[in-house]
Parts: structure tokens; C-alpha cells; sequence
């Protein structure tokens, strides 16, 4: 999963400016960047004694200086148009600011449908 | 032509009557059954010692602007400050303004930097003091089948079983 959001958010480029995406954490200086991390998984479908199928949902944490708006719009359109996730707009946070970096900053929550899980392979 | 008559009793039709004239104080009572289970989640969640103790319900109130009937889960109140520091001052930025309290740290402002994460802190005396990791517990603690069981038991419970 953490494979697929990378492919979706890699090569993104907004208002000329690169943003990168990195698990967790990001070690930058001054730059727009996400972060992006499982924040919770709700059951949702068991037979036989078993988990079958869950909704995992996905943090994407967006900070920058620039026009943090716009690069909500290219992450939104990337996880909902091209990678079929679905926003979640109740778990997603309102922007914020820092005043002692500048940095502008919102959590923006993404949930998808899982069947096959990866340890049941 | 084949017909059906059913007859209610008088005491099944007074139930009813009074069902329908409660019916703001049912759901009332369904909302706050739910926000007790999400306020239980959040507590037993926080992972800031200290915050459990900040988490409040609301009174149950009627928006004037829809009629919908709500009771809220909120953090309340102030945390002492860290190392026993007994006033924060932040020195305006130029044409900004001077922001200084001895109150403490607002509950509700350390509950979102919990949330969601900082970016990097950096005090007035230049004090490096990091990036809190984001620890999501607030949103994990609306469990919806968990919400919809306690407030259908409600619902139960305050119609006297009509509903």
C-alpha cells in the first residue's frame, strides 16, 4: 500500500515547484513536501472467522510556503482520480499555520476498500 | 372485496402520542449516548498524559438554522506548561503583536498537534524544541458501529421500547 501511494504522489510537480513524498518523516530545509502514513483500519466484512476485507485509511500530509491549495488539488486528484481512493472529508483537518517556521500544513484523509491482503498470500 | 381491520390498543396509541411528542428529547438522548462512546474512546486513545482529563461533552442543543439535534465531544481547558515554566511570551513578528499568557497550553491546541504533527518548533530565544510526531487518536475514536449501537440502545431505552 505504502508502494502504491508512492507511485501515485512520485514526479509531482506544482507551480513549477518538485514536491517529494516520503514515509513518516522528511528531512528537508525550507521546501514544499508530504508525508504520508496508515492512520487507522476499520473492519468491515468477516466470514468463516476471518477478516476478509477492511477500509484502510491513508494520512497525506501536505506542508508548504507557497500555495498550499494547489497542491491539495494535485494530491486530491491523484489519490481519487488516478489511484481510486476516496477523500474523506470528516477526517481530513482544516489548514493550519506555524508562524515560527511559515510553514502552512493540512491532513488530508484518504480511505480504500481492502479484500486481499498481502499476508494471506 | 377483502378487507383488514386492525384495532391498537388505547394504551399502545398514548405510547405512541407521547413517542411522537418527545421526540427531540429521544434524539437528544441518542446523540449523547453516542458522544459518551466517543468520549470513552478518546480517553482510553489520548496519548498525552494529562489530555484525558480535558475531554468534555456538551449539552445537547438544537441548530436553529436546520433543527438538528447534536451533542459534541470537545477539549477544554489548559495544561500546565513543561519545566514548570509559569508564562509563555511570543514577541510580535514587525507590525504583529505581542501574545503573552500565564494560563498554560490550550488542551484543545496540544490535541491537534497530536493529531495531525508540527513542523519544526523554534522558540523566541531560539530554542530548537522539534517536530511532534503525529499520533492520530481523536479521529480513531469514532468507532461507528460502536456510535450506532450505543445510540440505537438509546433509542430503545428512551421510547420505551416502541422504537
Amino acid at each position: 500500500m505504502n508502494d502504491e501511494i508512492i507511485e501515485l504522489l512520485k514526479d509531482m510537480v506544482v507551480n513549477g515547484e518538485s514536491i517529494p513524498a516520503k514515509l513518516l518523516f522528511y528531512n528537508g530545509h525550507g521546501e514544499s513536501y508530504i508525508t504520508f502514513q496508515e492512520e487507522d483500519a476499520d473492519e468491515s466484512l468477516s466470514g468463516d472467522d476471518q477478516l476478509l476485507g477492511f477500509v484502510t485509511y491513508y494520512d497525506i500530509d501536505v506542508y508548504t510556503r507557497a500555495n498550499l491549495n494547489a497542491i491539495v488539488d494535485e494530491v486530491k486528484h491523484r489519490m481519487v482520480v488516478q489511484g481510486d481512493w476516496v477523500w474523506q472529508v470528516a477526517r481530513s483537518s482544516q489548514m493550519m499555520f506555524d508562524p515560527t517556521t511559515g510553514y502552512y500544513h493540512q491532513t488530508l484523509s484518504f480511505a480504500k476498500e481492502r479484500m486481499n491482503l498481502e499476508w494471506q498470500k | 372485496m377483502a378487507h383488514f381491520k386492525a384495532d391498537f390498543g388505547a394504551d399502545t396509541l398514548k405510547e405512541m402520542q407521547r413517542v411522537h411528542r418527545d421526540a427531540d428529547q429521544i434524539f437528544g438522548a441518542m446523540t449523547r449516548a453516542g458522544a459518551e462512546c466517543v468520549a470513552a474512546n478518546t480517553k482510553k486513545n489520548c496519548p498525552v498524559p494529562g489530555l484525558e482529563s480535558h475531554v468534555k461533552i456538551s449539552r445537547t442543543y438544537k441548530t436553529p438554522s436546520d433543527g438538528g439535534i447534536a451533542t459534541k465531544v470537545y477539549f477544554s481547558g489548559y495544561m500546565p506548561f513543561k519545566g514548570g515554566r509559569k508564562k509563555f511570551v511570543r514577541r510580535g513578528r514587525a507590525g504583529g503583536q505581542k501574545y503573552e499568557t500565564t494560563e498554560g497550553v490550550p488542551a484543545a491546541f496540544v490535541a491537534q498537534a497530536t493529531e495531525y504533527g508540527t513542523t519544526e518548533r523554534v522558540t523566541d530565544q531560539g530554542e530548537d524544541r522539534g517536530v511532534i510526531q503525529k499520533r492520530p487518536f481523536f479521529r480513531k475514536s469514532f468507532k461507528k458501529h460502536e456510535i450506532e449501537q450505543a445510540m440505537l440502545d438509546a433509542q430503545t431505552k428512551e421510547s420505551g421500547g416502541i422504537l
